[in-house]
């Protein structure tokens, strides 16, 4: 019989990472729904979103802490997106993907240091597709606001302040806020899960 | 959001998921270089015809009417009252409807795929294994997850924990707490559940996998590959 390779990944692990990506999925719509109803919180949504995806997160990782994790779980996100059509998002969700993995390997999915960090990694790869979009958008919005003539001064405004102190106050405020959802789910993680941890790992 | 993924047999033609997966990048790329609301409406004009012809009849007259709607606010309302907040709501408008081909793409694909058709063309597209069987396990299970959740907050209503705006802004880690733990020992458990089935059916063995699915180009296909192309083109010349 062949000797199983322990740092390779198992399809149970795979079917785990799978359906925690379920998860993270369906976390990013409901608070999408929540957040998305005033458009200014959009630059906000991952600042708020990653406390309750942090959890998630570090459970992908504790239930199989092997080589790959992370970048098959940013490839899925991404081709979800592009099943509904954003295919752009795959790209860098895959970068994210790959940076964080290459962090996380560093502290040998362990050290808790390096498991922050790859979260925040990961998580300014989602925050970096609605940032693309914003970037893309804005040529269109200003020719536009030249098309109407002085009616869409508003708009006008509304770009400016994407790329001036608000974009840099988001960009801020995501680190933050992954920073604080990835101290919350190893805390999380420690209080409800450690229990169970040994039975996933062979 | 993301219904059951079962196929609809009611529909005039089948066409190959690979073909379906071709438009969405064909989508994309008409995204980035059309500007003008004209052939926007003609490309939305296009893509109803083919969710008719796939048998997705409801969403169909659905995404017309609201596009139709939004087009009105963009294109008719300034010139009947001319206001700077009118002109802002209409550009608004018509960023959403520059969205809609996405939304009518993924309404296609979740209606008309299902997930074993889906791992057959990724399959056929040469996607590694450790990528196929994870994606199908999520795209699976998200509707499940969606279901877990409810069943959750309805115990958690007979326990009488009030799931409100207010709490969260108030205690915003235990409410966080509460929903996800829950949810995530239940998903722990189904992994389990699944990881065990999957193994009973073999899915380690070392073998190439059959589909039940037989995945190949008909004439169809062919015709619906030209169909997109020409209406993508067209669509980009007249702008």
């Amino acid at each position: 019989m062949e000797r199983i390779n322990r740092n390779k990944l198992t399809s149970k692990n795979l079917i785990a990472i799978g359906i925690y990506n379920a998860v993270f999925f369906a976390l990013v719509l409901i608070i999408g729904m929540i957040v998305g109803i005033v458009p200014v919180f959009y630059l906000f949504f991952y600042a708020i979103g990653s406390i309750a995806l942090g959890p998630v997160y570090m459970l992908i990782i504790s239930r199989s802490p092997k080589k790959g994790t992370i970048v098959i779980s940013g490839i899925i996100q991404g081709l979800i997106w592009t099943l509904m059509g954003l295919w752009h998002m795959v790209i860098f969700t895959t970068i994210g993907g790959i940076l964080a993995e290459i962090i996380a390997n560093i502290g040998q999915y362990k050290k808790k240091f390096y498991m922050v960090l790859s979260f925040v990694v990961f998580i300014l790869g989602f925050y970096g597709t609605s940032f693309g979009v914003i970037i893309f958008f804005s040529d269109y919005y200003i020719k536009l606001s030249k098309e109407l003539g002085g009616k869409a001064d508003y708009i006008t405004s509304i770009v400016n302040l994407v790329h001036g102190p608000m974009g840099i106050v988001a960009f801020i405020a995501t680190i933050i806020g992954a920073v604080i959802g990835g101290v919350f789910g190893i805390k999380l993680l420690k209080k409800h899960f450690d229990r169970e941890e040994l039975s996933y790992n062979g | 959001m993301i219904g059951n993924f079962q196929r609809q047999k009611s529909g005039l033609i089948t066409l190959d998921p690979r073909i379906k997966l071709f438009h969405v990048v064909v989508t994309g790329i008409i995204f980035f270089n059309i500007e003008s609301w004209k052939s926007m409406f003609g490309y939305i004009l296009s893509m109803v015809l083919v969710m008719m012809a796939l048998g997705v009849i409801g969403p169909a007259i659905k995404y017309m009417l609201l596009s139709l709607g939004l087009l009105f606010c963009y294109v008719v309302l300034p010139h009947i009252i001319d206001s700077q907040v009118i002109g802002s709501i209409g550009t608004l408008m018509f960023i959403l409807v520059r969205f809609m081909p996405f939304c009518m793409m993924g309404t296609i694909i979740i209606r008309t795929v299902d997930v074993t058709e889906l791992i057959g063309a990724l399959n056929k597209l040469r996607f590694p294994r450790v990528l196929i069987v994870p994606f199908a396990v999520t795209v699976r299970f998200i509707p499940t997850i969606f279901i877990e959740l409810k069943i959750i907050r309805d115990s958690m209503a007979i326990r009488n924990i009030q799931l409100s705006f207010y709490g969260f802004i108030r205690k915003p880690f235990r409410t966080i707490e509460y929903l996800l733990v829950p949810l995530l020992s239940r998903s722990g458990k189904i992994a389990e559940e699944l990881a065990a089935s999957a193994m009973t059916r073999a899915i380690d063995y070392p073998c190439k996998k059959t589909n039940l699915n037989k995945l190949y180009l008909r004439f169809i296909d062919y015709v619906y590959i030209l169909y997109i192309i020409i209406t993508g083109g067209m669509v980009i010349i007249w702008d």
